[in-house]
């Protein structure tokens, strides 16, 4: 099944001045087969993280459209569809800024698993917070710990464990590891590929660390100028790449593999 | 060949509860050497190179040890003839250029505060040829420009300007580029390497990507929870790591096949203040032993490759 179509997607804001019009992206289309890995590359303002938002529906495109597992992603108040939100959740880059400082780690993902699985009773759910914890690796009873007990590591696993708590198809992980130590990196990366073939997911892997790119995707996109300028497997654009910001990408990569 | 700089069992301790948090760290940098400082967040390494500008926060303080600039000690000297030397003969460029930098003032006044720190007579002409040094485009507007009206690669730039226009002997550069842009981060390390050649000038280069490290120097100290873990010429440390830390850091970025599983560290680091009478990775070390547990092993002293570890990597366990 085609996980997420994204057809010829515009998308432009204001500038702030609100004389002028700054395009984010201008007509984007790619295909995700479900169980897949789609890695994006880009710089800073390249508009990935416009993509994300749309796809996860918390943007509206100006033209173009969104399907995801061939429905189409109407352009949807927040709080107003819960289910089709549902299908979609998002990781993000930062594990500090993104958790409630005054909620528990209980309390933060039982809030999602109260919205998802109402017919739940207390019990359950709770048996539920549980099992997502101890599935990203965090020991149950540490449940009434606050955020700030916590090291990135596994602040970054209880995010995790939040957008699962919504029984997603797709994850958009925006660059879910570049906040963390590398020692601890390889582990993130090994429980998100984990979790993706227990729970047969699919993800957007959002990264400037090309490296990591590689490692994960099945396929990659490389975006500029709001514009997919690229795409295919790490080989093909590797070998043949035909965009001069893809070479100059290429030839950035740090030389270590040469040891 | 001499040493610029010698850090001589350097620990530094919180002022209030005495808690150790860089522990009898010790490496040298040769004239024209460039060394690589590796570490985590929390393991020292950005500590270890502010105290060598004694630039240390207000709440750490020195507890013992030293660091010789030219074979004089920088821990005895006067703040006014540290002056003399910060900017002048050492300089520094931080991560964040947007930070480092003072929104509310022109470029190219900020570099000409260089000047007057330092008592020199300053001209614009100097200052423009210094941000045209460093590849700025139109190097007259630019004087005249403030920092927000430049990208993240051009603030840093204009950083690295200003720590080059006296022309130091040695540049400490702490993680300057891991919040650009890899194909901006290419650029400014080009930027780097050419400055230094054509300056004979020394490079302490503090990050935490081993990648970056491999490309800009010749030697690498690697930092774990407050002491140096393992020092070594870049290839040696790459080709032939000893310290089992070392070994990990490696291992959990170089190429795997496609989707495999990395190789991790499981655990976090320590704090250095709870882990004074045992090897510092010894709750996360794969080669473990008894004595790991309730001894702390050497620190490495030596300039050729050593290592802090009763039970390196490559030796009978």
């Amino acid at each position: 099944m085609i996980a997420i179509r994204v057809e010829n997607v515009f998308k432009s804001y204001e500038s702030q001045s609100k004389d002028r019009k700054v395009q984010a992206l201008g007509g984007v289309s790619f295909e995700l087969q479900g169980g897949e890995i789609l890695g994006v590359v880009g710089e800073s303002g390249c508009g990935k993280s416009t993509l994300t938002r749309i796809v996860a529906g918390l943007e509206k495109p100006d033209s173009g459209a969104v399907f995801i597992q061939d429905l189409p992603l109407e352009p949807i108040p927040l709080f107003n569809s819960k289910d089709r939100i549902r299908v979609v959740q998002l990781v993000f880059q930062d594990p500090y800024s993104s958790l409630n400082p005054r909620q528990t780690v209980f309390q933060t993902i039982h809030e999602v698993v109260k919205i998802y699985e109402p017919t739940l009773t207390s019990d359950e759910q709770a048996a539920r917070v549980k099992q997502l914890l101890s599935q990203v690796g965090i020991s149950d009873d540490l449940g009434s710990r606050y955020p700030h007990q916590f090291s990135g590591g596994q602040r970054q696993r209880i995010c995790i464990a939040r957008s699962l708590a919504a029984n997603p198809e797709i994850l958009i992980l925006d660059e879910p590891v570049s906040a963390l130590d590398v020692s601890v990196r390889a582990e993130i990366i090994n429980l998100l590929l984990d979790l993706k073939e227990k729970l047969n997911l699919t993800y957007i892997f959002v990264s400037h660390d090309l490296e990591i790119v590689k490692h994960v995707s099945d396929k990659i996109v490389v975006m500029f100028k709001g514009e997919i300028v690229e795409s295919g497997t790490w080989t093909e654009i590797m070998d043949t790449p035909k965009n001069d910001y893809t070479k100059s990408l290429i030839a950035a990569i740090p030389v270590m593999n040469q040891f | 060949m001499n040493p610029i700089l010698q850090v001589k069992n350097l620990s530094l301790q919180t002022r209030e509860d005495k808690r150790l948090l860089v522990d009898d760290v010790s490496f040298e940098i040769e004239e024209g050497e460039s060394v690589g400082l590796v570490g985590e967040s929390g393991s020292g390494k950005t500590l270890t190179a502010l105290s060598i500008l004694g630039l240390l926060p207000a709440a750490v303080e020195v507890k013992s040890g030293e660091i010789l600039f030219k074979g004089e000690s920088i821990s005895q000297m006067s703040s006014s003839a540290l002056q003399q030397i910060r900017g002048n003969r050492i300089s520094m460029i931080y991560q964040d250029p947007m930070t480092s930098l003072n929104p509310m003032m022109r470029i190219g006044k900020q570099i000409q505060e260089v000047f007057d720190a330092h008592e020199i007579d300053d001209s614009k002409e100097k200052v423009i040829e210094a941000l045209r040094s460093v590849e700025i485009p139109n190097p007259e507007e630019a004087f005249s420009s403030y920092p927000h009206e430049f990208s993240g690669g051009m603030r840093q730039r204009v950083m690295i300007a200003m720590a080059m226009i006296l022309k130091p002997n040695l540049l400490l550069a702490d993680e300057p580029t891991t919040a650009l842009d890899v194909t901006i981060q290419k650029q400014i390390l080009n930027l780097v390497k050419r400055e230094r050649q054509e300056n004979a000038m020394s490079l302490l280069w503090i990050s935490h990507d081993l990648g970056v490290v491999s490309e800009m120097v010749e030697k690498v100290v690697v930092m774990y929870a407050g002491r140096v873990a393992e020092i070594g010429a870049v290839k040696e440390i790459f080709q032939h790591p000893r310290h089992p830390y070392t070994n990990g850091l490696i291992g959990s970025i170089v190429k795997r096949s496609h989707q495999e599983r990395l190789l991790s560290i499981p655990g976090i680091p320590p704090k250095p203040w709870t882990i004074e009478s045992s090897c510092a990775f010894a709750d996360r070390c794969p080669r473990v032993q008894t004595d790991c547990t309730v001894q702390k092993p050497a620190f490495p002293t030596e300039n050729s490759h050593s290592y802090s570890c009763f039970h390196p990597e490559g030796s009978q366990s």
